[in-house]
């Protein structure tokens, strides 16, 4: 005995009712020793295997992550359910260990939908994949695809469990195979939390939206591997942090914190179908399908009579809100390329996908991202019977080296592709430029509108100004020659060279100034387009929502909404 | 649900007000169902004026929607529009215009609006247009009702200088002082008119006011000294003008010994000109200064200085006034002393009846000092309200105005009227009803329980209405204003509301219609807050029976308010620290106008002590200090250092928010100030420290019960150690009685048994105990930390007066304290480079200026050029403040490259580099001061 008054601490009231259980603590509150038959103790172990799956990982190991500052799997389900629904818990005991082998799988009710939902379960031996539940995800996500429910993931796990070996990796492979199957059939959305490597960053990838928060890493491999193979001294967060993913595109959207993880996953549900054969939640709307969209009108005065005239930068999402019903929208991927706009909204109630330039960030032009953006947008309202429309201000896609080098040959080819590929109803309504290339892929009639309308600020063009070298070529030939002709006449009568030649120069930019003009006045208008048909009419800027209703309404009473049945192309 | 019903159906403030459906015929022939009300502001009062309105019967109304709440910004679209048909909507580009030709082709437009959609009256809130003479007047030319003072009483009321003569002669309380002493010094040189037109004759002036008897003198002396400016001659020395101001401060200084008085050059500006002096022979010396500084001491240059009493103390009180042309009644006051720079930020009702209960209950409390400073207060408001009502009754008060008054210890004096409805004006509505009453049949009466209501009943009824009596209704009231502002309450534009608790009850939120859910799927809708007027985003209201219990309400409803968005900055927890800094403090406390500055400064004290502890590193340290104390027993060292786990969080988590949210920590020292004492750099509790974590918990809003996701609540187990421990403390006073902390505390770590004890059992409530109180010395930190600042030092007298000390009020500690609460961001390099290839250009088009010149200094978010990609114009904005030292590119229209250096800067704010490893040692190393100060609890 040591001499001093050492006391050991403890966190039980030894003066409580049935104090002399030794565990007070929650995790064995099943436990408690009542009298009773054999039926009495099967029904005390079917409690306590009901328990097991909440209680298993012991509350130092939900201390740990709390202390990260990170709900459990069941705190975030809870969060996600509908306030008063059960989750119907699946598989709750599979695993050895009767503990629901470190991954929950349920149909829980959000918004009054049935929803598949998996969440690894980080207490219990870090979330990791062995077999079993490489298993159990999988039948999870078979069902989902078989029912026709969405899909959300909320993915936390240190990746394969080692001691499983290959069975970890197996189970990583069933559950991308499950995945992957049902791409296309159901919608999912994946919530990246904590730290997730390897496997735990492809399989989620494989869903249709990524939401990270602030505080989490996924990659390839995290930063310990990347020092010892490349030497690489890099953070998780520069590594795999939401800021390096949301300007990739990997992550679609990126939040503060968990809850608004969950929260934003809530919020994107709303816009989404259940499965391939289903329209969008149908939502009845106050706002009249015919208010004038005045806005529009005072916005586009204001920006085309100001002192840069037609080449004003204007925010798209103002047209964007003024659409919508009571202006509400979705954005996605806001944090990249918002030279385009991809966002979900309603209109008269519909869920509608809308792509749209942006002519406020780096002229709207379509670069590599801008691309890549559209054409994974476009392709996923294609799959689940979402229409589009398509605002179209664009000069059209951005050349150059760097642009070449990344590629925009094969983006602006995915753009297009997926264009043509669209089979639900889709819009397009030129709000100004539409030149060129551009033109020709932006959902023209060509590559399959439904409707194309037109605004009267629309310029419809092969070329910007310069196509005034093509259009006007033998009258500026002339003007050229003749500039030469004033600089010889005006030497012969006394003038210096140089002065002779200043005075050439300053008259032949005012003649070029004035071609700009003509070319401008000429064909930098929708007349062209429209006596050739490829503009079916002008709407006016207060009557934009209600020309929009009225043409999508009318496309879509005789779309019905179904599985994509097509021949696979070759490139996505 | 519930919660949601309260922000539509507020019993607070919604009410059917239709007296149309009235069974009296006396109370139907004041219906105003008939009404079409054209509504020309924006802000909260537009939705509350639609609300109202509606409540009234009035099925006509409409707004104007400016370009700033539609097109400028998305997703900062007026949530108006969420509820309204879009024919009650009426597009301008501005509320008010630029200039001064745009206002006038405003009002046109407004008056055409009018008469085009068929309203017949319009209501402009508090906006720009309200107390403007010639809208108001244009609006009743045009045969139009204005729902607000008309142009008679704007201009009798609202004119400063006609309204202190009106005061004057009503006898009502202006600033002590005189603007004359010029014409004062002629008058006492010459005496008489006689002797100054001969004066006026040998100096060749011709002033026609000399001949007319009927002109009072000071008038004739004003006439004389303008004409002789006009010669450029001068009627008077220096040194004659120095004698006249000495005497004029020593009369004043006659009446009000002790104070200081200011003197002022007429044509001073800008604190230009100004000095105080507290003795008269101090006076003709500044008098030279004051000249000299604004440069009139050339012959005939206008010399008058104004001397007036320097208000050293000032307290902001308003009168809420009602009337109808005949009567006028005051609806009690308002202090709004909590102010900065000019913003008002918590208003405070004041009522005659609240003050007399609050006397009475000091005298019976025996606090003779507060009770003698609350009656002052009374005295005071009985006063004003008398003014005001006179002053109404003079200038034929026609509707809702506020008379503002600034009060300097036992004195008061009237500053100006507001002619029309003031944002505060909730706070007086909820504290006096107006009941109408038929002159014929004393029970027959309608009551008005609304400012906006009452306004319109007078611009339909005038003068039909009877002279109202005011009922009393909620003791007292009290307003926050929620504004988009940062940590040190700098506005803070471009945030976004996503995500909004729901009011609860008794509490009033006035928010224009933001948290109004998208009517189709009811979800929160996005908001911007774009910055496009003020930084004003809501109104929050509540009641009591008396002050501390509005201000308690009050501090429940920020407590409870949520407020998430990406890039959302508030003032919330200002305002939770602020109402709980008053609550641990007193509630009858009064603070001046100067009161907020230096508060914010101790705060940023606070943050700056509290951005040097480590918690984690405190706590550990703790813990080893624990398991050092077990070495020897293996049992008791594993359940130590099991224990410490378990606590870990518990603990850690409210400790690391509050030492990172300098405004809760503000809020948990004043709140719990008397729960602790620091002698000799040691805490003492006078209170079980677990019980007050609970407390703390619930003061940072994390408590168990809470209805949100489980990140926001305190965890799970954590709640679960609480819970053991609150029953076991409760056990064992059951069995020892209700001791002090520290005698329990004592006792329970005796080795000795308290009496009924066995041994064995008194070893397993000491381990009990033990357990429970391991860690909680964490706490600690938090008086330390206050102790360390100084936070008490700030505190109020007996006489309800409040000492700042002297550091808290020098200005350039301010500064620094400010940067502290909001470090500005700050630049590594020296150099702007280009943020994408195009073309470049310095100005916005040709023509106009250029954005910036070498040597200029520019703010964040100023432009700094405009690149051009395909035929667009983007302009690019600062993203840090700084000086432009060197500009790298010449001319407009040059090609630049993504990257390329355009400006050589310095920035405002240079990085100091410090590497992780630094800061965690330098914060370690501070950690360990708070460390050696706290003791084990254990013996």
């Amino acid at each position: 005995m040591p001499d001093k008054d050492i006391v050991t601490p403890t966190l039980r009231n030894p003066l409580g009712v049935g104090s002399d259980d030794s565990s007070a603590a929650p995790a064995d509150a099943g436990q408690k020793a009542d009298a009773g038959g054999p039926y009495e103790a099967s029904l005390r172990e079917g409690e306590r295997l009901r328990e097991r799956p909440h209680k298993a990982a012991g509350l130092a190991q939900i201390g740990r992550q709390h202390a990260k500052n990170r709900m459990t799997v069941w705190e975030r389900i809870d969060m996600l359910r509908d306030p008063g629904t059960e989750p119907t818990i699946l598989y709750q005991n599979w695993g050895p260990n009767l503990d629901g082998a470190s991954i929950v799988t349920a149909i829980v009710q959000i918004q009054k939908r049935s929803v598949a939902l998996y969440g690894h379960d980080f207490s219990v031996r870090a979330g990791s994949m062995d077999a079993t539940n490489g298993t159990k995800l999988a039948n999870l996500i078979r069902l989902a695809g078989a029912q026709g429910l969405p899909l959300i993931g909320m993915n936390d796990s240190a990746g394969a469990f080692v001691p499983a070996g290959i069975g970890g990796l197996d189970g990583y492979a069933e559950a991308f195979t499950a995945l992957r199957k049902i791409s296309g059939v159901v919608p999912s959305i994946m919530c990246m939390f904590g730290y997730n490597a390897g496997g735990g960053s492809y399989l989620p990838r494989q869903g249709s939206f990524m939401i990270q928060p602030s505080d989490t890493f996924f990659g390839l491999t995290g930063p310990g591997v990347v020092k010892t193979v490349l030497g690489e001294d890099v953070t998780a967060d520069e590594l795999g942090g939401p800021g390096v993913h949301g300007q990739s595109g990997v992550s679609d959207l990126t939040v503060k914190d968990e809850v608004g993880a969950l929260r934003t996953a809530q919020r994107l549900l709303s816009y989404l179908p259940g499965n391939n054969h289903e329209f969008g939640p149908y939502q009845e709307t106050s706002d009249p399908i015919d208010r004038p969209t005045g806005e529009i009108d005072t916005l586009l005065r204001k920006a085309f009579n100001s002192p840069t005239g037609f080449n004003t930068p204007i925010d798209v999402s103002i047209i964007l809100q003024q659409i919508c019903d009571h202006g509400d929208y979705f954005e996605l991927q806001p944090q990249r390329a918002r030279n385009t706009i991809n966002a979900f909204g309603r209109l008269g109630g519909h869920v509608v996908g809308f792509v749209c330039n942006n002519s406020a960030v780096s002229s709207g032009q379509i670069d590599v991202d801008a691309a890549f953006k559209n054409s994974r947008f476009i392709r996923f309202c294609n799959l689940y019977n979402i229409p589009v429309i398509f605002m179209e201000d664009t000069t059209g896609f951005l050349p150059g080296r760097d642009q070449e080098s990344r590629g925009i040959v094969q983006a602006g080819r995915a753009m297009l592709d997926s264009i043509i590929d669209l089979r639900t109803p889709r819009l397009l309504l030129i709000i100004r430029n539409a030149f060129g290339g551009a033109y020709a892929a932006f959902n023209c009639y060509a590559v399959g509108a439904d409707h194309v309308m037109a605004l009267p600020t629309t310029r419809v063009a092969v070329m910007g100004p310069a196509g005034k070298e093509f259009v006007y070529k033998k009258e500026l030939r002339a003007m050229r020659n003749s500039a030469r002709a004033r600089i010889e006449e005006a030497i012969e009568s006394g003038a210096s060279k140089s002065d002779a030649e200043r005075d050439a120069a300053a008259w032949m930019k005012e003649q070029e100034a004035a071609f700009n003009a003509r070319y401008e006045k000429e064909l930098m208008n929708p007349k062209e387009a429209l006596s050739l048909g490829s503009i079916s009419e002008i709407v006016m800027p207060t009557n934009v929502r209600a020309a929009l209703a009225k043409n999508l309404n009318f496309f879509l009473s005789h779309y019905t909404p179904e599985p994509l049945q097509a021949v696979q192309r070759e490139f996505h | 649900m519930g919660s949601s019903d309260l922000y539509l159906n507020n019993p607070m403030t919604h009410r059917d007000r239709r007296l149309g459906e009235s069974e009296s015929d006396w109370v139907r022939s004041f219906s105003c169902e008939d009404m079409s009300i054209l509504i020309v502001c924006r802000g909260p009062i537009r939705q509350e004026a639609l609300d109202t309105f509606a409540e009234m019967g009035i099925t006509k109304t409409g707004i104007l929607l400016s370009e700033k709440d539609s097109i400028v910004y998305p997703r900062a679209l007026a949530p108006e529009l969420r509820r309204l048909d879009p024919s009650r909507v009426h597009a301008v580009a501005d509320y008010t215009g630029a200039t001064k030709e745009d206002r006038n082709a405003r009002i046109a437009q407004i008056i055409q609006i009018a008469r085009e959609n068929g309203y017949e009256y319009v209501f402009a809130g508090y906006g720009f247009m309200a107390e403007d003479e010639e809208f108001v007047r244009s609006i009743e030319e045009a045969g139009l009702g204005f729902v607000g003072p008309g142009s008679r009483t704007v201009q009798a009321a609202g004119f400063k200088d006609e309204a202190k003569r009106t005061a004057e002669r009503v006898d009502v309380s202006v600033t002590p002082g005189i603007n004359d002493a010029t014409g004062r010094l002629l008058l006492r040189k010459y005496g008489d008119r006689a002797a100054l037109k001969s004066v006026a004759s040998k100096n060749g002036l011709e002033v026609e006011e000399l001949g007319d008897q009927s002109i009072s003198m000071d008038i004739v002396a004003d006439a004389v000294l303008n004409a002789s400016y006009r010669a450029g001659i001068d009627l008077y020395t220096i040194d004659e003008l120095a004698e006249q101001i000495q005497l004029e401060v020593e009369s004043i200084l006659e009446t009000h010994p002790g104070s200081r008085i200011r003197l002022k050059a007429i044509g001073g500006g800008g604190g230009k000109g100004q000095r105080i002096v507290s003795l008269a022979d101090q006076a003709p010396p500044m008098v030279r200064e004051i000249l000299g500084e604004v440069k009139t001491l050339g012959v005939g240059d206008n010399k008058n200085i104004i001397v007036e009493l320097n208000i050293e103390t000032t307290r902001h009180n308003e009168i809420q006034l009602l009337g109808n042309g005949e009567w006028c009644v005051s609806l009690g006051g308002r202090d709004c002393s909590l102010q900065m720079h000019e913003q008002k930020l918590l208003e405070v009702s004041i009522t005659q009846e609240a003050l007399g209960e609050a006397v009475d209950r000091e005298r019976q409390a025996g606090n003779d000092g507060h009770a003698t400073a609350i009656g002052e207060d009374l005295t005071i408001l009985r006063r004003m309200e008398e003014e005001a009502e006179r002053f109404g009754q003079e200038v034929e008060l026609d509707s809702a105005s506020t008379f503002e008054c600034i009060v300097d210890g036992a004195r008061h004096y009237f500053m100006e009227v507001n002619t029309r409805i003031q944002v505060e004006h909730r706070v007086s509505e909820l504290c006096y009803s107006l009941r109408f009453r038929n002159p014929n049949d004393s029970e027959d009466y309608f009551d008005v329980t609304s400012v906006v209501e009452a306004m319109a009943l007078l611009a339909k009824h005038k003068v039909r209405l009877p002279r109202p009596e005011r009922i009393r209704r909620d003791p007292a009231a009290v307003e926050a204003r929620l504004n988009a502002t940062d940590q040190s309450l700098s506005p803070h534009a471009g945030g976004e509301i996503m995500f909004w608790s729901d009011p609860i009850e008794g509490e009033i939120r006035d928010d224009q219609g933001i948290c109004f859910k998208n009517p189709d799927t009811g979800l929160f809708m996005r908001y911007k807050l774009a910055g496009a007027y003020d930084s004003n985003i809501a109104l929050l209201v509540t009641t009591g029976d008396d002050r501390r219990a509005s201000y308690e309400q009050l501090r429940e409803v920020l407590r409870q308010t949520v407020l998430r968005g990406p890039d959302l900055q508030t003032n919330l927890q200002f305002h939770y620290g602020l109402v709980s800094w008053f609550l641990g403090n007193s509630v009858d406390a009064k603070p001046t106008t100067r009161f907020v500055v230096p508060y914010l400064t101790l705060v940023g004290e606070l943050l700056d002590e509290a951005n040097h502890i480590d918690v984690d590193y405190a706590y550990q340290g703790l813990c080893r200090r624990y398991l050092e104390a077990a070495t020897g027993d293996p049992k008791a060292a594993k359940s130590t250092s099991e224990v410490a786990q378990l606590k870990a969080t518990l603990l850690g988590r409210p400790l690391r928010r509050l030492l990172r949210e300098p405004h809760l920590l503000s809020a948990w020292l004043s709140v719990h100030r008397k729960d602790f004492e620091v002698t000799n750099g040691r805490v003492t509790w006078h209170r079980n420290p677990l019980s007050l974590l609970t407390d703390t918990y619930l003061l940072l809003h994390m408590e168990a019960t809470l209805d949100a996701p489980a990140a926001h609540r305190i965890w799970e187990q954590d709640q679960f150690v609480l819970d053991e421990g609150e029953a076991f403390y409760s056990a064992v006073t059951a069995r020892v009685g209700d001791l002090p902390w520290p005698e329990l505390d004592a006792l329970l770590r005796g080795e000795a048994p308290a009496t009924g004890f066995e041994a064995e059992e008194w070893r397993s409530v000491r381990e009990a105990h033990f357990g429970f109180q391991l860690g909680t010395e964490l706490l600690r930190l938090l008086p330390l930390l206050a102790e360390k600042v100084g936070f008490y030092d700030l505190r109020v007298n007996a006489d309800l007066t409040i000492t700042i000390p002297e550091r808290l009020l020098d200005a350039d500690h301010q500064t620094v304290m400010k940067k502290i609460l909001v470090p500005p961001p700050v630049n590594r390099g020296d150099e702007i480079v280009s943020i994408s290839g195009g073309m470049y250009y310095a100005q916005e088009a040709p023509g106009m200026p250029r954005f910036i010149a070498e040597g200029q200094h520019f703010d964040i978010g100023d432009p700094l050029y405009v690149v051009e990609v395909m035929k667009m114009f983007n302009k690019v904005y600062a993203p840090f403040s700084g000086t432009i030292d060197e500009i790298l590119v010449e001319g407009d229209g040059l090609i630049i490259k993504k990257g390329q250096p355009l400006f050589k800067i310095s920035p405002d704010e240079v990085a100091v580099v410090e590497s992780p490893e630094e800061v965690r040692k330098r914060m370690r190393q501070r950690t360990l001061v708070f460390l050696a100060a706290i003791n084990l609890e254990q013996n």
